[in-house]
């Protein structure tokens, strides 16, 4: 039974944000008998409710809400007030995500140590390593239902995923399979399994993809230790004079402020709308924002070194039907300088509707090369870059100065310039994606700029010292021990992986140690 | 209307898309103009600038594409060039009867998804 709590109880933990991060944490506090609100500013949409129409899922599910963006990235021209497409609703981007479940690589937690200082990169080493992680990726693929863990038959290749097989034969790569994706295969956890839908970005209609919505969030309200409260955008994080936050004043469903008490507080608003709440939050006693006695609040902003790469072929493809992202190689993820730049990244199979394409293709671009390449939109085939990018000072999300939104919250603004190291990255990624097409047969290809971001990440990084980032290993803030946070922001690098199964894997962590905290009352 | 529909065809040509789905786009232009006085004016002042950059006879009597693609070129930054490709992009390509001319399936979950109408069926590889 769902358990509304009182906006006076302070002792319930507070979540911002229902997603990944949110959303896991919750159950996982819920199910050790903890009391717990999840506040999310988007609304409760259903699985069956989920659109098989892009613009139209756009409109549902898409955090629209202003925004503003700078910097050398391609974004800021042509997608200016939409740096990001992530999800404002219950499951936040979980609703939207591919279902890519891939655990770091060891090195990817040492980079500092590994790639050594870079100029223009703030490089650091997480103060976690993978054998500390380990275990907890091992809960979260069994949580998640990963293909290819826990004897799970990995999925079905469709027909973009063997193009892309066929080419990585020829190019002599030796590690492309389905992946490792949280897509059903077999009915597991109450959740059915694929059928080749489509639309995974959209939502999945069959609830076979996993999401917090109908997961993690329906099982701790069974517990009654968990209310999800949504149309709650949280605005400002209050503290007392001992510097322990005390409660989340938000907007409620008709713009009213309310404020919900707490006795620990959890943000997990994606990488933009995190840092955005603790700067917002500034006080007489911390007038730089919570947590920001480092200054690193809202820096670091990474968004991977993406791109794409789509192929014509003389005959038919049909990428578009089955998985979104069916199939990967992993070939280039390893840390290789000889290639010309340090880190990796992971080719997987990507594919948009006609009306995405038309957007995402080349933005702005019109004319018969540009129509050429949509009247082949059936013979086409796509994959995804997905790489590590840089971690730079210079990228961060910022209070706009005069910006306001209905509430009376600064926007945020988004400032990104690529890495010399980002850019050398692309550009092999790109060179390789269009060999892997030509060597099948390609007649034209085509190196696809990057869409707005959809994994954020970094702009409240862990660190082992205080002066150098947000949080502890735990999640937990240097400066304040009952606030945490518990998305992808917390993240010190970002890997060649998609970020979920990491944000997972953390926040089932941090549920362990707010558990033993909370029984020894240190917070 | 015409100029506005060979436009946005010049724009985003696709020869075998009839004219009327980019009547279809590009009628949003002439509903917007009918309540915003603004909008009204960005429209048509920028079908007579291109008229009268296109020639005496405007721009719909240059006989080839890229006679009238050269005259875009030199518009292409305008607020107006601007405001109807931008319109196309959605105002075109999410016309659910265009679909099917780029072999594009649409919704499949009601059909059961492609499990068994061919997700993997590519024979040629």
């Amino acid at each position: 039974m769902a358990a509304p709590f009182d906006l006076t109880n302070d002792g319930v933990v507070v979540m911002i944000g229902s997603g990944a991060g949110g959303g896991t944490l919750g159950n996982e506090l819920a199910q050790k008998g903890i009391d717990v609100v999840i506040l999310e500013a988007g609304a409760r949409h259903e699985y069956e409710d989920f659109i098989n129409d892009e613009w139209d899922s756009f409109a549902q599910l898409a955090w629209t809400d202003k925004r503003t963006t700078s910097g050398d990235w391609r974004v800021a021209k042509d997608f200016p007030n939409l740096p990001a497409w992530i999800v404002k609703a219950v499951g936040g981007s979980t609703t939207h995500w591919a279902g890519a479940s891939l655990r770091f690589q060891e090195h990817e937690f040492r980079t500092l140590s590994t790639y050594g200082k870079l100029e223009g990169a703030n490089l650091l080493d997480w103060p976690i390593t993978l054998a500390e992680l380990e275990p907890y990726y091992a809960k979260a693929e069994d949580k998640l239902g990963v293909t290819l863990t826990n004897n799970i038959p990995g999925l079905p290749g469709n027909n973009n995923f063997k193009v892309m097989k066929a080419g990585a034969d020829k190019l002599g790569y030796k590690e492309c399979h389905t992946g490792r994706m949280a897509i059903n295969s077999e009915p597991r956890d109450d959740r059915n399994a694929c059928q080749q839908t489509g639309f995974c970005f959209q939502g999945c209609k069959w609830g076979a993809k996993w999401s917090t919505l109908y997961s993690e969030i329906p099982k701790g309200e069974a517990t009654g230790h968990l209310e999800v409260r949504p149309n709650a955008m949280a605005i400002k994080i209050n503290h007392d004079a001992s510097g322990k936050v005390t409660g989340v004043v938000y907007a409620d469903k008709d713009g009213r402020l309310q404020e919900q008490k707490a006795r620990i507080v959890a943000v997990a608003g994606n990488s933009i709308e995190s840092p955005r709440l603790l700067l917002n939050s500034a006080s007489s006693q911390f007038p730089d924002g919570l947590a920001n006695s480092s200054g690193q609040v809202g820096k670091n902003y990474m968004r991977h070194t993406t791109g794409s790469v789509y192929g014509i072929f003389d005959k038919p493809v049909h990428m578009y039907r089955g998985t979104t992202m069916a199939g990967i190689i992993r070939d280039e993820a390893r840390n290789d300088p000889s290639r010309g730049f340090v880190g990796g990244y992971e080719l997987e199979t990507l594919s948009l509707g006609l009306p995405f394409m038309a957007a995402f293709l080349n933005p702005g671009a019109w004319g018969r090369s540009f129509t050429t390449a949509l009247d082949h939109y059936d013979h086409m085939a796509g994959m995804w870059i997905v790489g590590e990018d840089m971690p730079r000072e210079e990228n961060r999300i910022t209070l706009h100065a005069d910006l306001k939104d209905e509430h009376g919250m600064a926007v945020a603004d988004v400032h990104f310039d690529d890495h010399a190291n980002d850019t050398a990255m692309r550009d092999h990624a790109y060179k390789q994606g269009s060999a892997l097409y030509a060597a099948v047969g390609a007649t034209r290809t085509f190196p696809t700029p990057p869409y707005p971001s959809t994994h954020n990440l970094g702009t409240n990084r862990m660190s082992e010292k205080a002066a150098d980032g947000v949080v502890n290993k735990h999640g937990q803030a240097h400066d304040i021990k009952n606030l945490f946070v518990s998305d992808g922001s917390q993240f010190t690098t970002g890997g060649a992986e998609n970020p979920t199964l990491t944000i997972v894997s953390l926040a089932i962590r941090q549920a362990d140690y707010i558990a033993e905290q909370m029984s020894a009352k240190s917070i | 209307m015409a100029t506005l529909i060979q436009m946005a065809r010049d724009i985003y040509p696709h020869d075998q898309v009839p004219d009327k789905y980019y009547a279809i786009a590009v009628k949003a232009h002439d509903e917007q103009a009918g309540k915003d006085p603004a909008h009204k004016d960005l429209i048509e002042n920028g079908i007579a600038e291109l008229d009268s950059k296109s020639g005496k006879g405007g721009y719909t009597s240059l006989g080839w594409e890229e006679q009238r693609v050269a005259v875009l070129r030199e518009i292409e930054d305008t607020p107006f060039f601007q405001a109807v490709r931008g319109g196309l992009v959605v105002g075109l390509y999410n016309q659910k009867e265009v679909w099917p001319i780029f072999g594009y399936e649409g919704e499949s979950y009601s059909k059961g998804g492609y499990m068994a109408r061919g997700f993997d069926d590519i024979e040629w590889l």
